[in-house]
């Protein structure tokens, strides 16, 4: 079954891009555009990884990655932060608001697409 | 029939009367912010509030208090705690400035010329979707100059909202200035293929 | 000396005029909207006695005829609607939200006190009449629980229309024919009057949404109905008219949203909540979630 990726960024550029990446890897991907819109569709559909970036309008990524863990069915979901901001603060805000990994950008694609199929459970293989 | 009309409810049912900042219950500062939004008054008080307040809307009502004035000081008041370590206070300072346009056309250049980039990203990110005259070239300008990957990706974001065919050179110039940058090769390379005649 | 022409609105004349229309109201309009707001200006421009536009505006602005901004914002605020639209939401109002309202940990302390629901715009009154309907006739809870409906809108001429509660057939096409016989009764051809009972029980009042005074107005709301107006408002006016909605809210209490209508351009204070029936907004409760 194709697992699906919702990625969560306000940039259209980076949703195009980080979508493109996963798409051309075989993942279904979903956008939303802020914090608000991610928290809508985990409610009305079902993601097996998020890719949530850091500032976003209206709600940003770790309220939005610590109301994920509060809801039932994304309690357990595998969850990546991405941020432009690369301060030892933000790693640890990261991890306490429950991601299960934090990225900075730019992130290489293949690493991106190596971290999404490890998270969706695709094993390690290359 | 149980529907009732107004006059039977209780008057205690309301919001509450002389709200205070310091309340601790978050209603009671909501509606002390909220009080303070509609006389225009307070501004230090706010100030003071929104960078240690964690109700989300109350922080919010405060700083849409704020923001109703529109002036280069607030905003320059503002504009530290983007430097927070806090990052649901940094989007909320964020969102204030959004709805400050005549404030933040005055302290655009300076965002835009700070030395942390993390500020001119967020300078980026308020120029997605302004509708100023100087947006356009002052965010030529700021590709031209800016080294920083990820402050390229802010501005060029903002940037794409407002291209047509005379920003080619815009964009080739950049794509040429940053070869090994997949993303923004990627971005570039779509935003061209899309305005071409 | 005025001319036989109709007065000429420039496109100045319509930047300046919507910039004016959208500090007061919230409202924006596209140019897409031209040529309807035209036409309604100039009705306004012929009902006020004026032969220009200047002088009418000018007339507006300086504010010594309040009647002159109310038949404006009348004229230019759009009100189509009909019972029972958007049903779904009323299923979730009865089997979802009142349930949660009523089994919530602070009730105990507010026995006796009635459920507040606001439904604003609440336009010509289909939408806070359908919830008295729906309320009346299929929630086991209206026994035992008081509710209190307030119907707001910022124009006057549909509150009036709302208060005398007389509707057509193309209004009423989705009633069950025994909700017709029950609370209407029949008012010329065609045309149904609800039931004086349920009239005299909505409260309804002039409301601005986008006004920092207006929570200080109403009571404390366990349900708001705001409904396919937001998506009028830029994004100021729709900063402002969210967290008005979020002070008119009882702490833990809801607010629908058209059905396509999303929070994600509005605010994220609110916590999106899904039940059977859809999607609704709740302001999070005292000390967390419920």
């Amino acid at each position: 079954m194709t697992a699906r990726v919702l990625v969560v960024d306000d940039a259209a550029t980076v949703r195009a891009y980080h979508g493109s990446l996963l798409r051309d890897a075989g993942f279904e991907v979903g956008e939303a555009v802020n914090g608000v819109e991610a928290l809508e569709a985990a409610l009305t559909g079902e993601y097996d990884l998020y890719l949530v970036d850091v500032n976003m309008p209206k709600m940003d990524g770790y309220t939005c990655v610590c109301e994920l863990r509060g809801q039932p069915a994304t309690e357990h979901a595998p969850i990546v932060m991405i941020s432009t901001e690369d301060r030892q603060t933000d790693a640890e805000q990261a991890y306490e608001a429950g991601a299960n990994v934090y990225l900075t950008k730019p992130v290489p694609g293949p690493r991106l697409v190596w971290l999404a199929r490890m998270l969706t459970g695709d094993g390690l293989r290359p | 029939m149980a529907l009732i009309k107004g006059k039977n409810r209780r008057d205690s049912d309301r919001q509450p009367e002389h709200p205070t900042l310091g309340d601790a219950d978050p209603t009671v500062r909501l509606a002390a912010a909220h009080e303070l939004g509609e006389h225009g008054t307070g501004v230090a008080e706010l100030l003071a509030l929104v960078p240690v307040e964690k109700d989300p809307a109350v922080r919010q009502s405060a700083l849409s208090a704020l923001a109703e004035h529109d002036t280069v000081e607030i905003a320059q008041a503002l504009v530290p705690m983007l430097h927070s370590d806090d990052a649901p206070l940094r989007n909320a300072v964020l969102e204030a400035l959004r709805v400050m346009p005549w404030a933040v056309a005055q302290i655009l250049p300076e965002l835009l010329d700070d030395p942390d980039p993390d500020v001119r990203i967020l300078a980026g990110m308020l120029m997605v979707d302004s509708h100023h005259h100087d947006t356009r070239p002052r965010l030529e300008a700021a590709l031209a100059a800016e080294q920083h990957p990820n402050v390229v990706a802010a501005l060029l974001e903002a940037y794409l909202h407002i291209q047509d065919a005379a920003s080619r050179p815009v964009l080739t110039g950049l794509r040429d200035r940053f070869p090994d940058n997949p993303f923004l090769a990627y971005t570039i390379d779509t935003a061209l293929k899309q305005s071409e005649p | 000396m005025s001319g036989p022409e109709a007065p000429v609105i420039t496109p100045a004349d319509f930047e300046r005029f919507r910039e004016f229309f959208h500090s007061r109201t919230g409202i924006s309009f596209t140019e897409a909207k031209r040529y309807f707001v035209d036409r309604r200006i100039l009705s306004c421009i012929r009902e006020a006695g004026e032969d220009s536009f200047a002088g009418w505006f000018a007339s507006v602005r300086r504010g010594h005829e309040p009647d002159l901004m109310q038949s404006l914002i009348n004229e230019l605020t759009v009100n189509e609607t009909y019972f029972l639209r958007e049903d779904h939401q009323f299923d979730c109002l009865i089997n979802s939200v009142l349930p949660r309202i009523v089994a919530a940990p602070d009730r105990a302390t507010r026995r006796g006190d009635p459920i507040c629901v606001l439904s604003l715009p609440c336009s010509t009154g289909e939408e806070p009449y359908s919830i008295a309907l729906r309320l009346l006739a299929e929630w086991t809870g209206i026994d035992e629980y008081d509710v209190s409906i307030v119907a707001a809108d910022i124009d006057t001429d549909v509150l009036a229309a709302a208060r005398h509660g007389r509707f057509g057939m193309r209004s009423l096409q989705r009633v069950p024919p025994a909700w017709l016989r029950r609370y209407f009764v029949a008012d010329g051809p065609e045309h149904y009057r609800i039931d004086e009972a349920i009239r005299d029980a909505v409260e309804f009042k002039v409301v601005n949404i986008c006004d920092p005074h207006f929570p200080a107005t109403m009571p404390i709301f366990d349900v708001v109905f705001c409904r396919n107006l937001l998506i009028y408002f830029d994004e100021h006016s729709a900063r402002q008219a969210t967290e008005n909605l979020y002070a008119a809210l009882r702490p833990g209490g809801y607010l629908f949203l058209g059905h396509s209508e999303s929070m994600s351009r509005l605010s994220g204070i609110f916590t999106p909540r899904r039940f059977a029936e859809g999607l609704v907004y709740q302001r999070p409760p005292k000390g967390g979630s419920s």
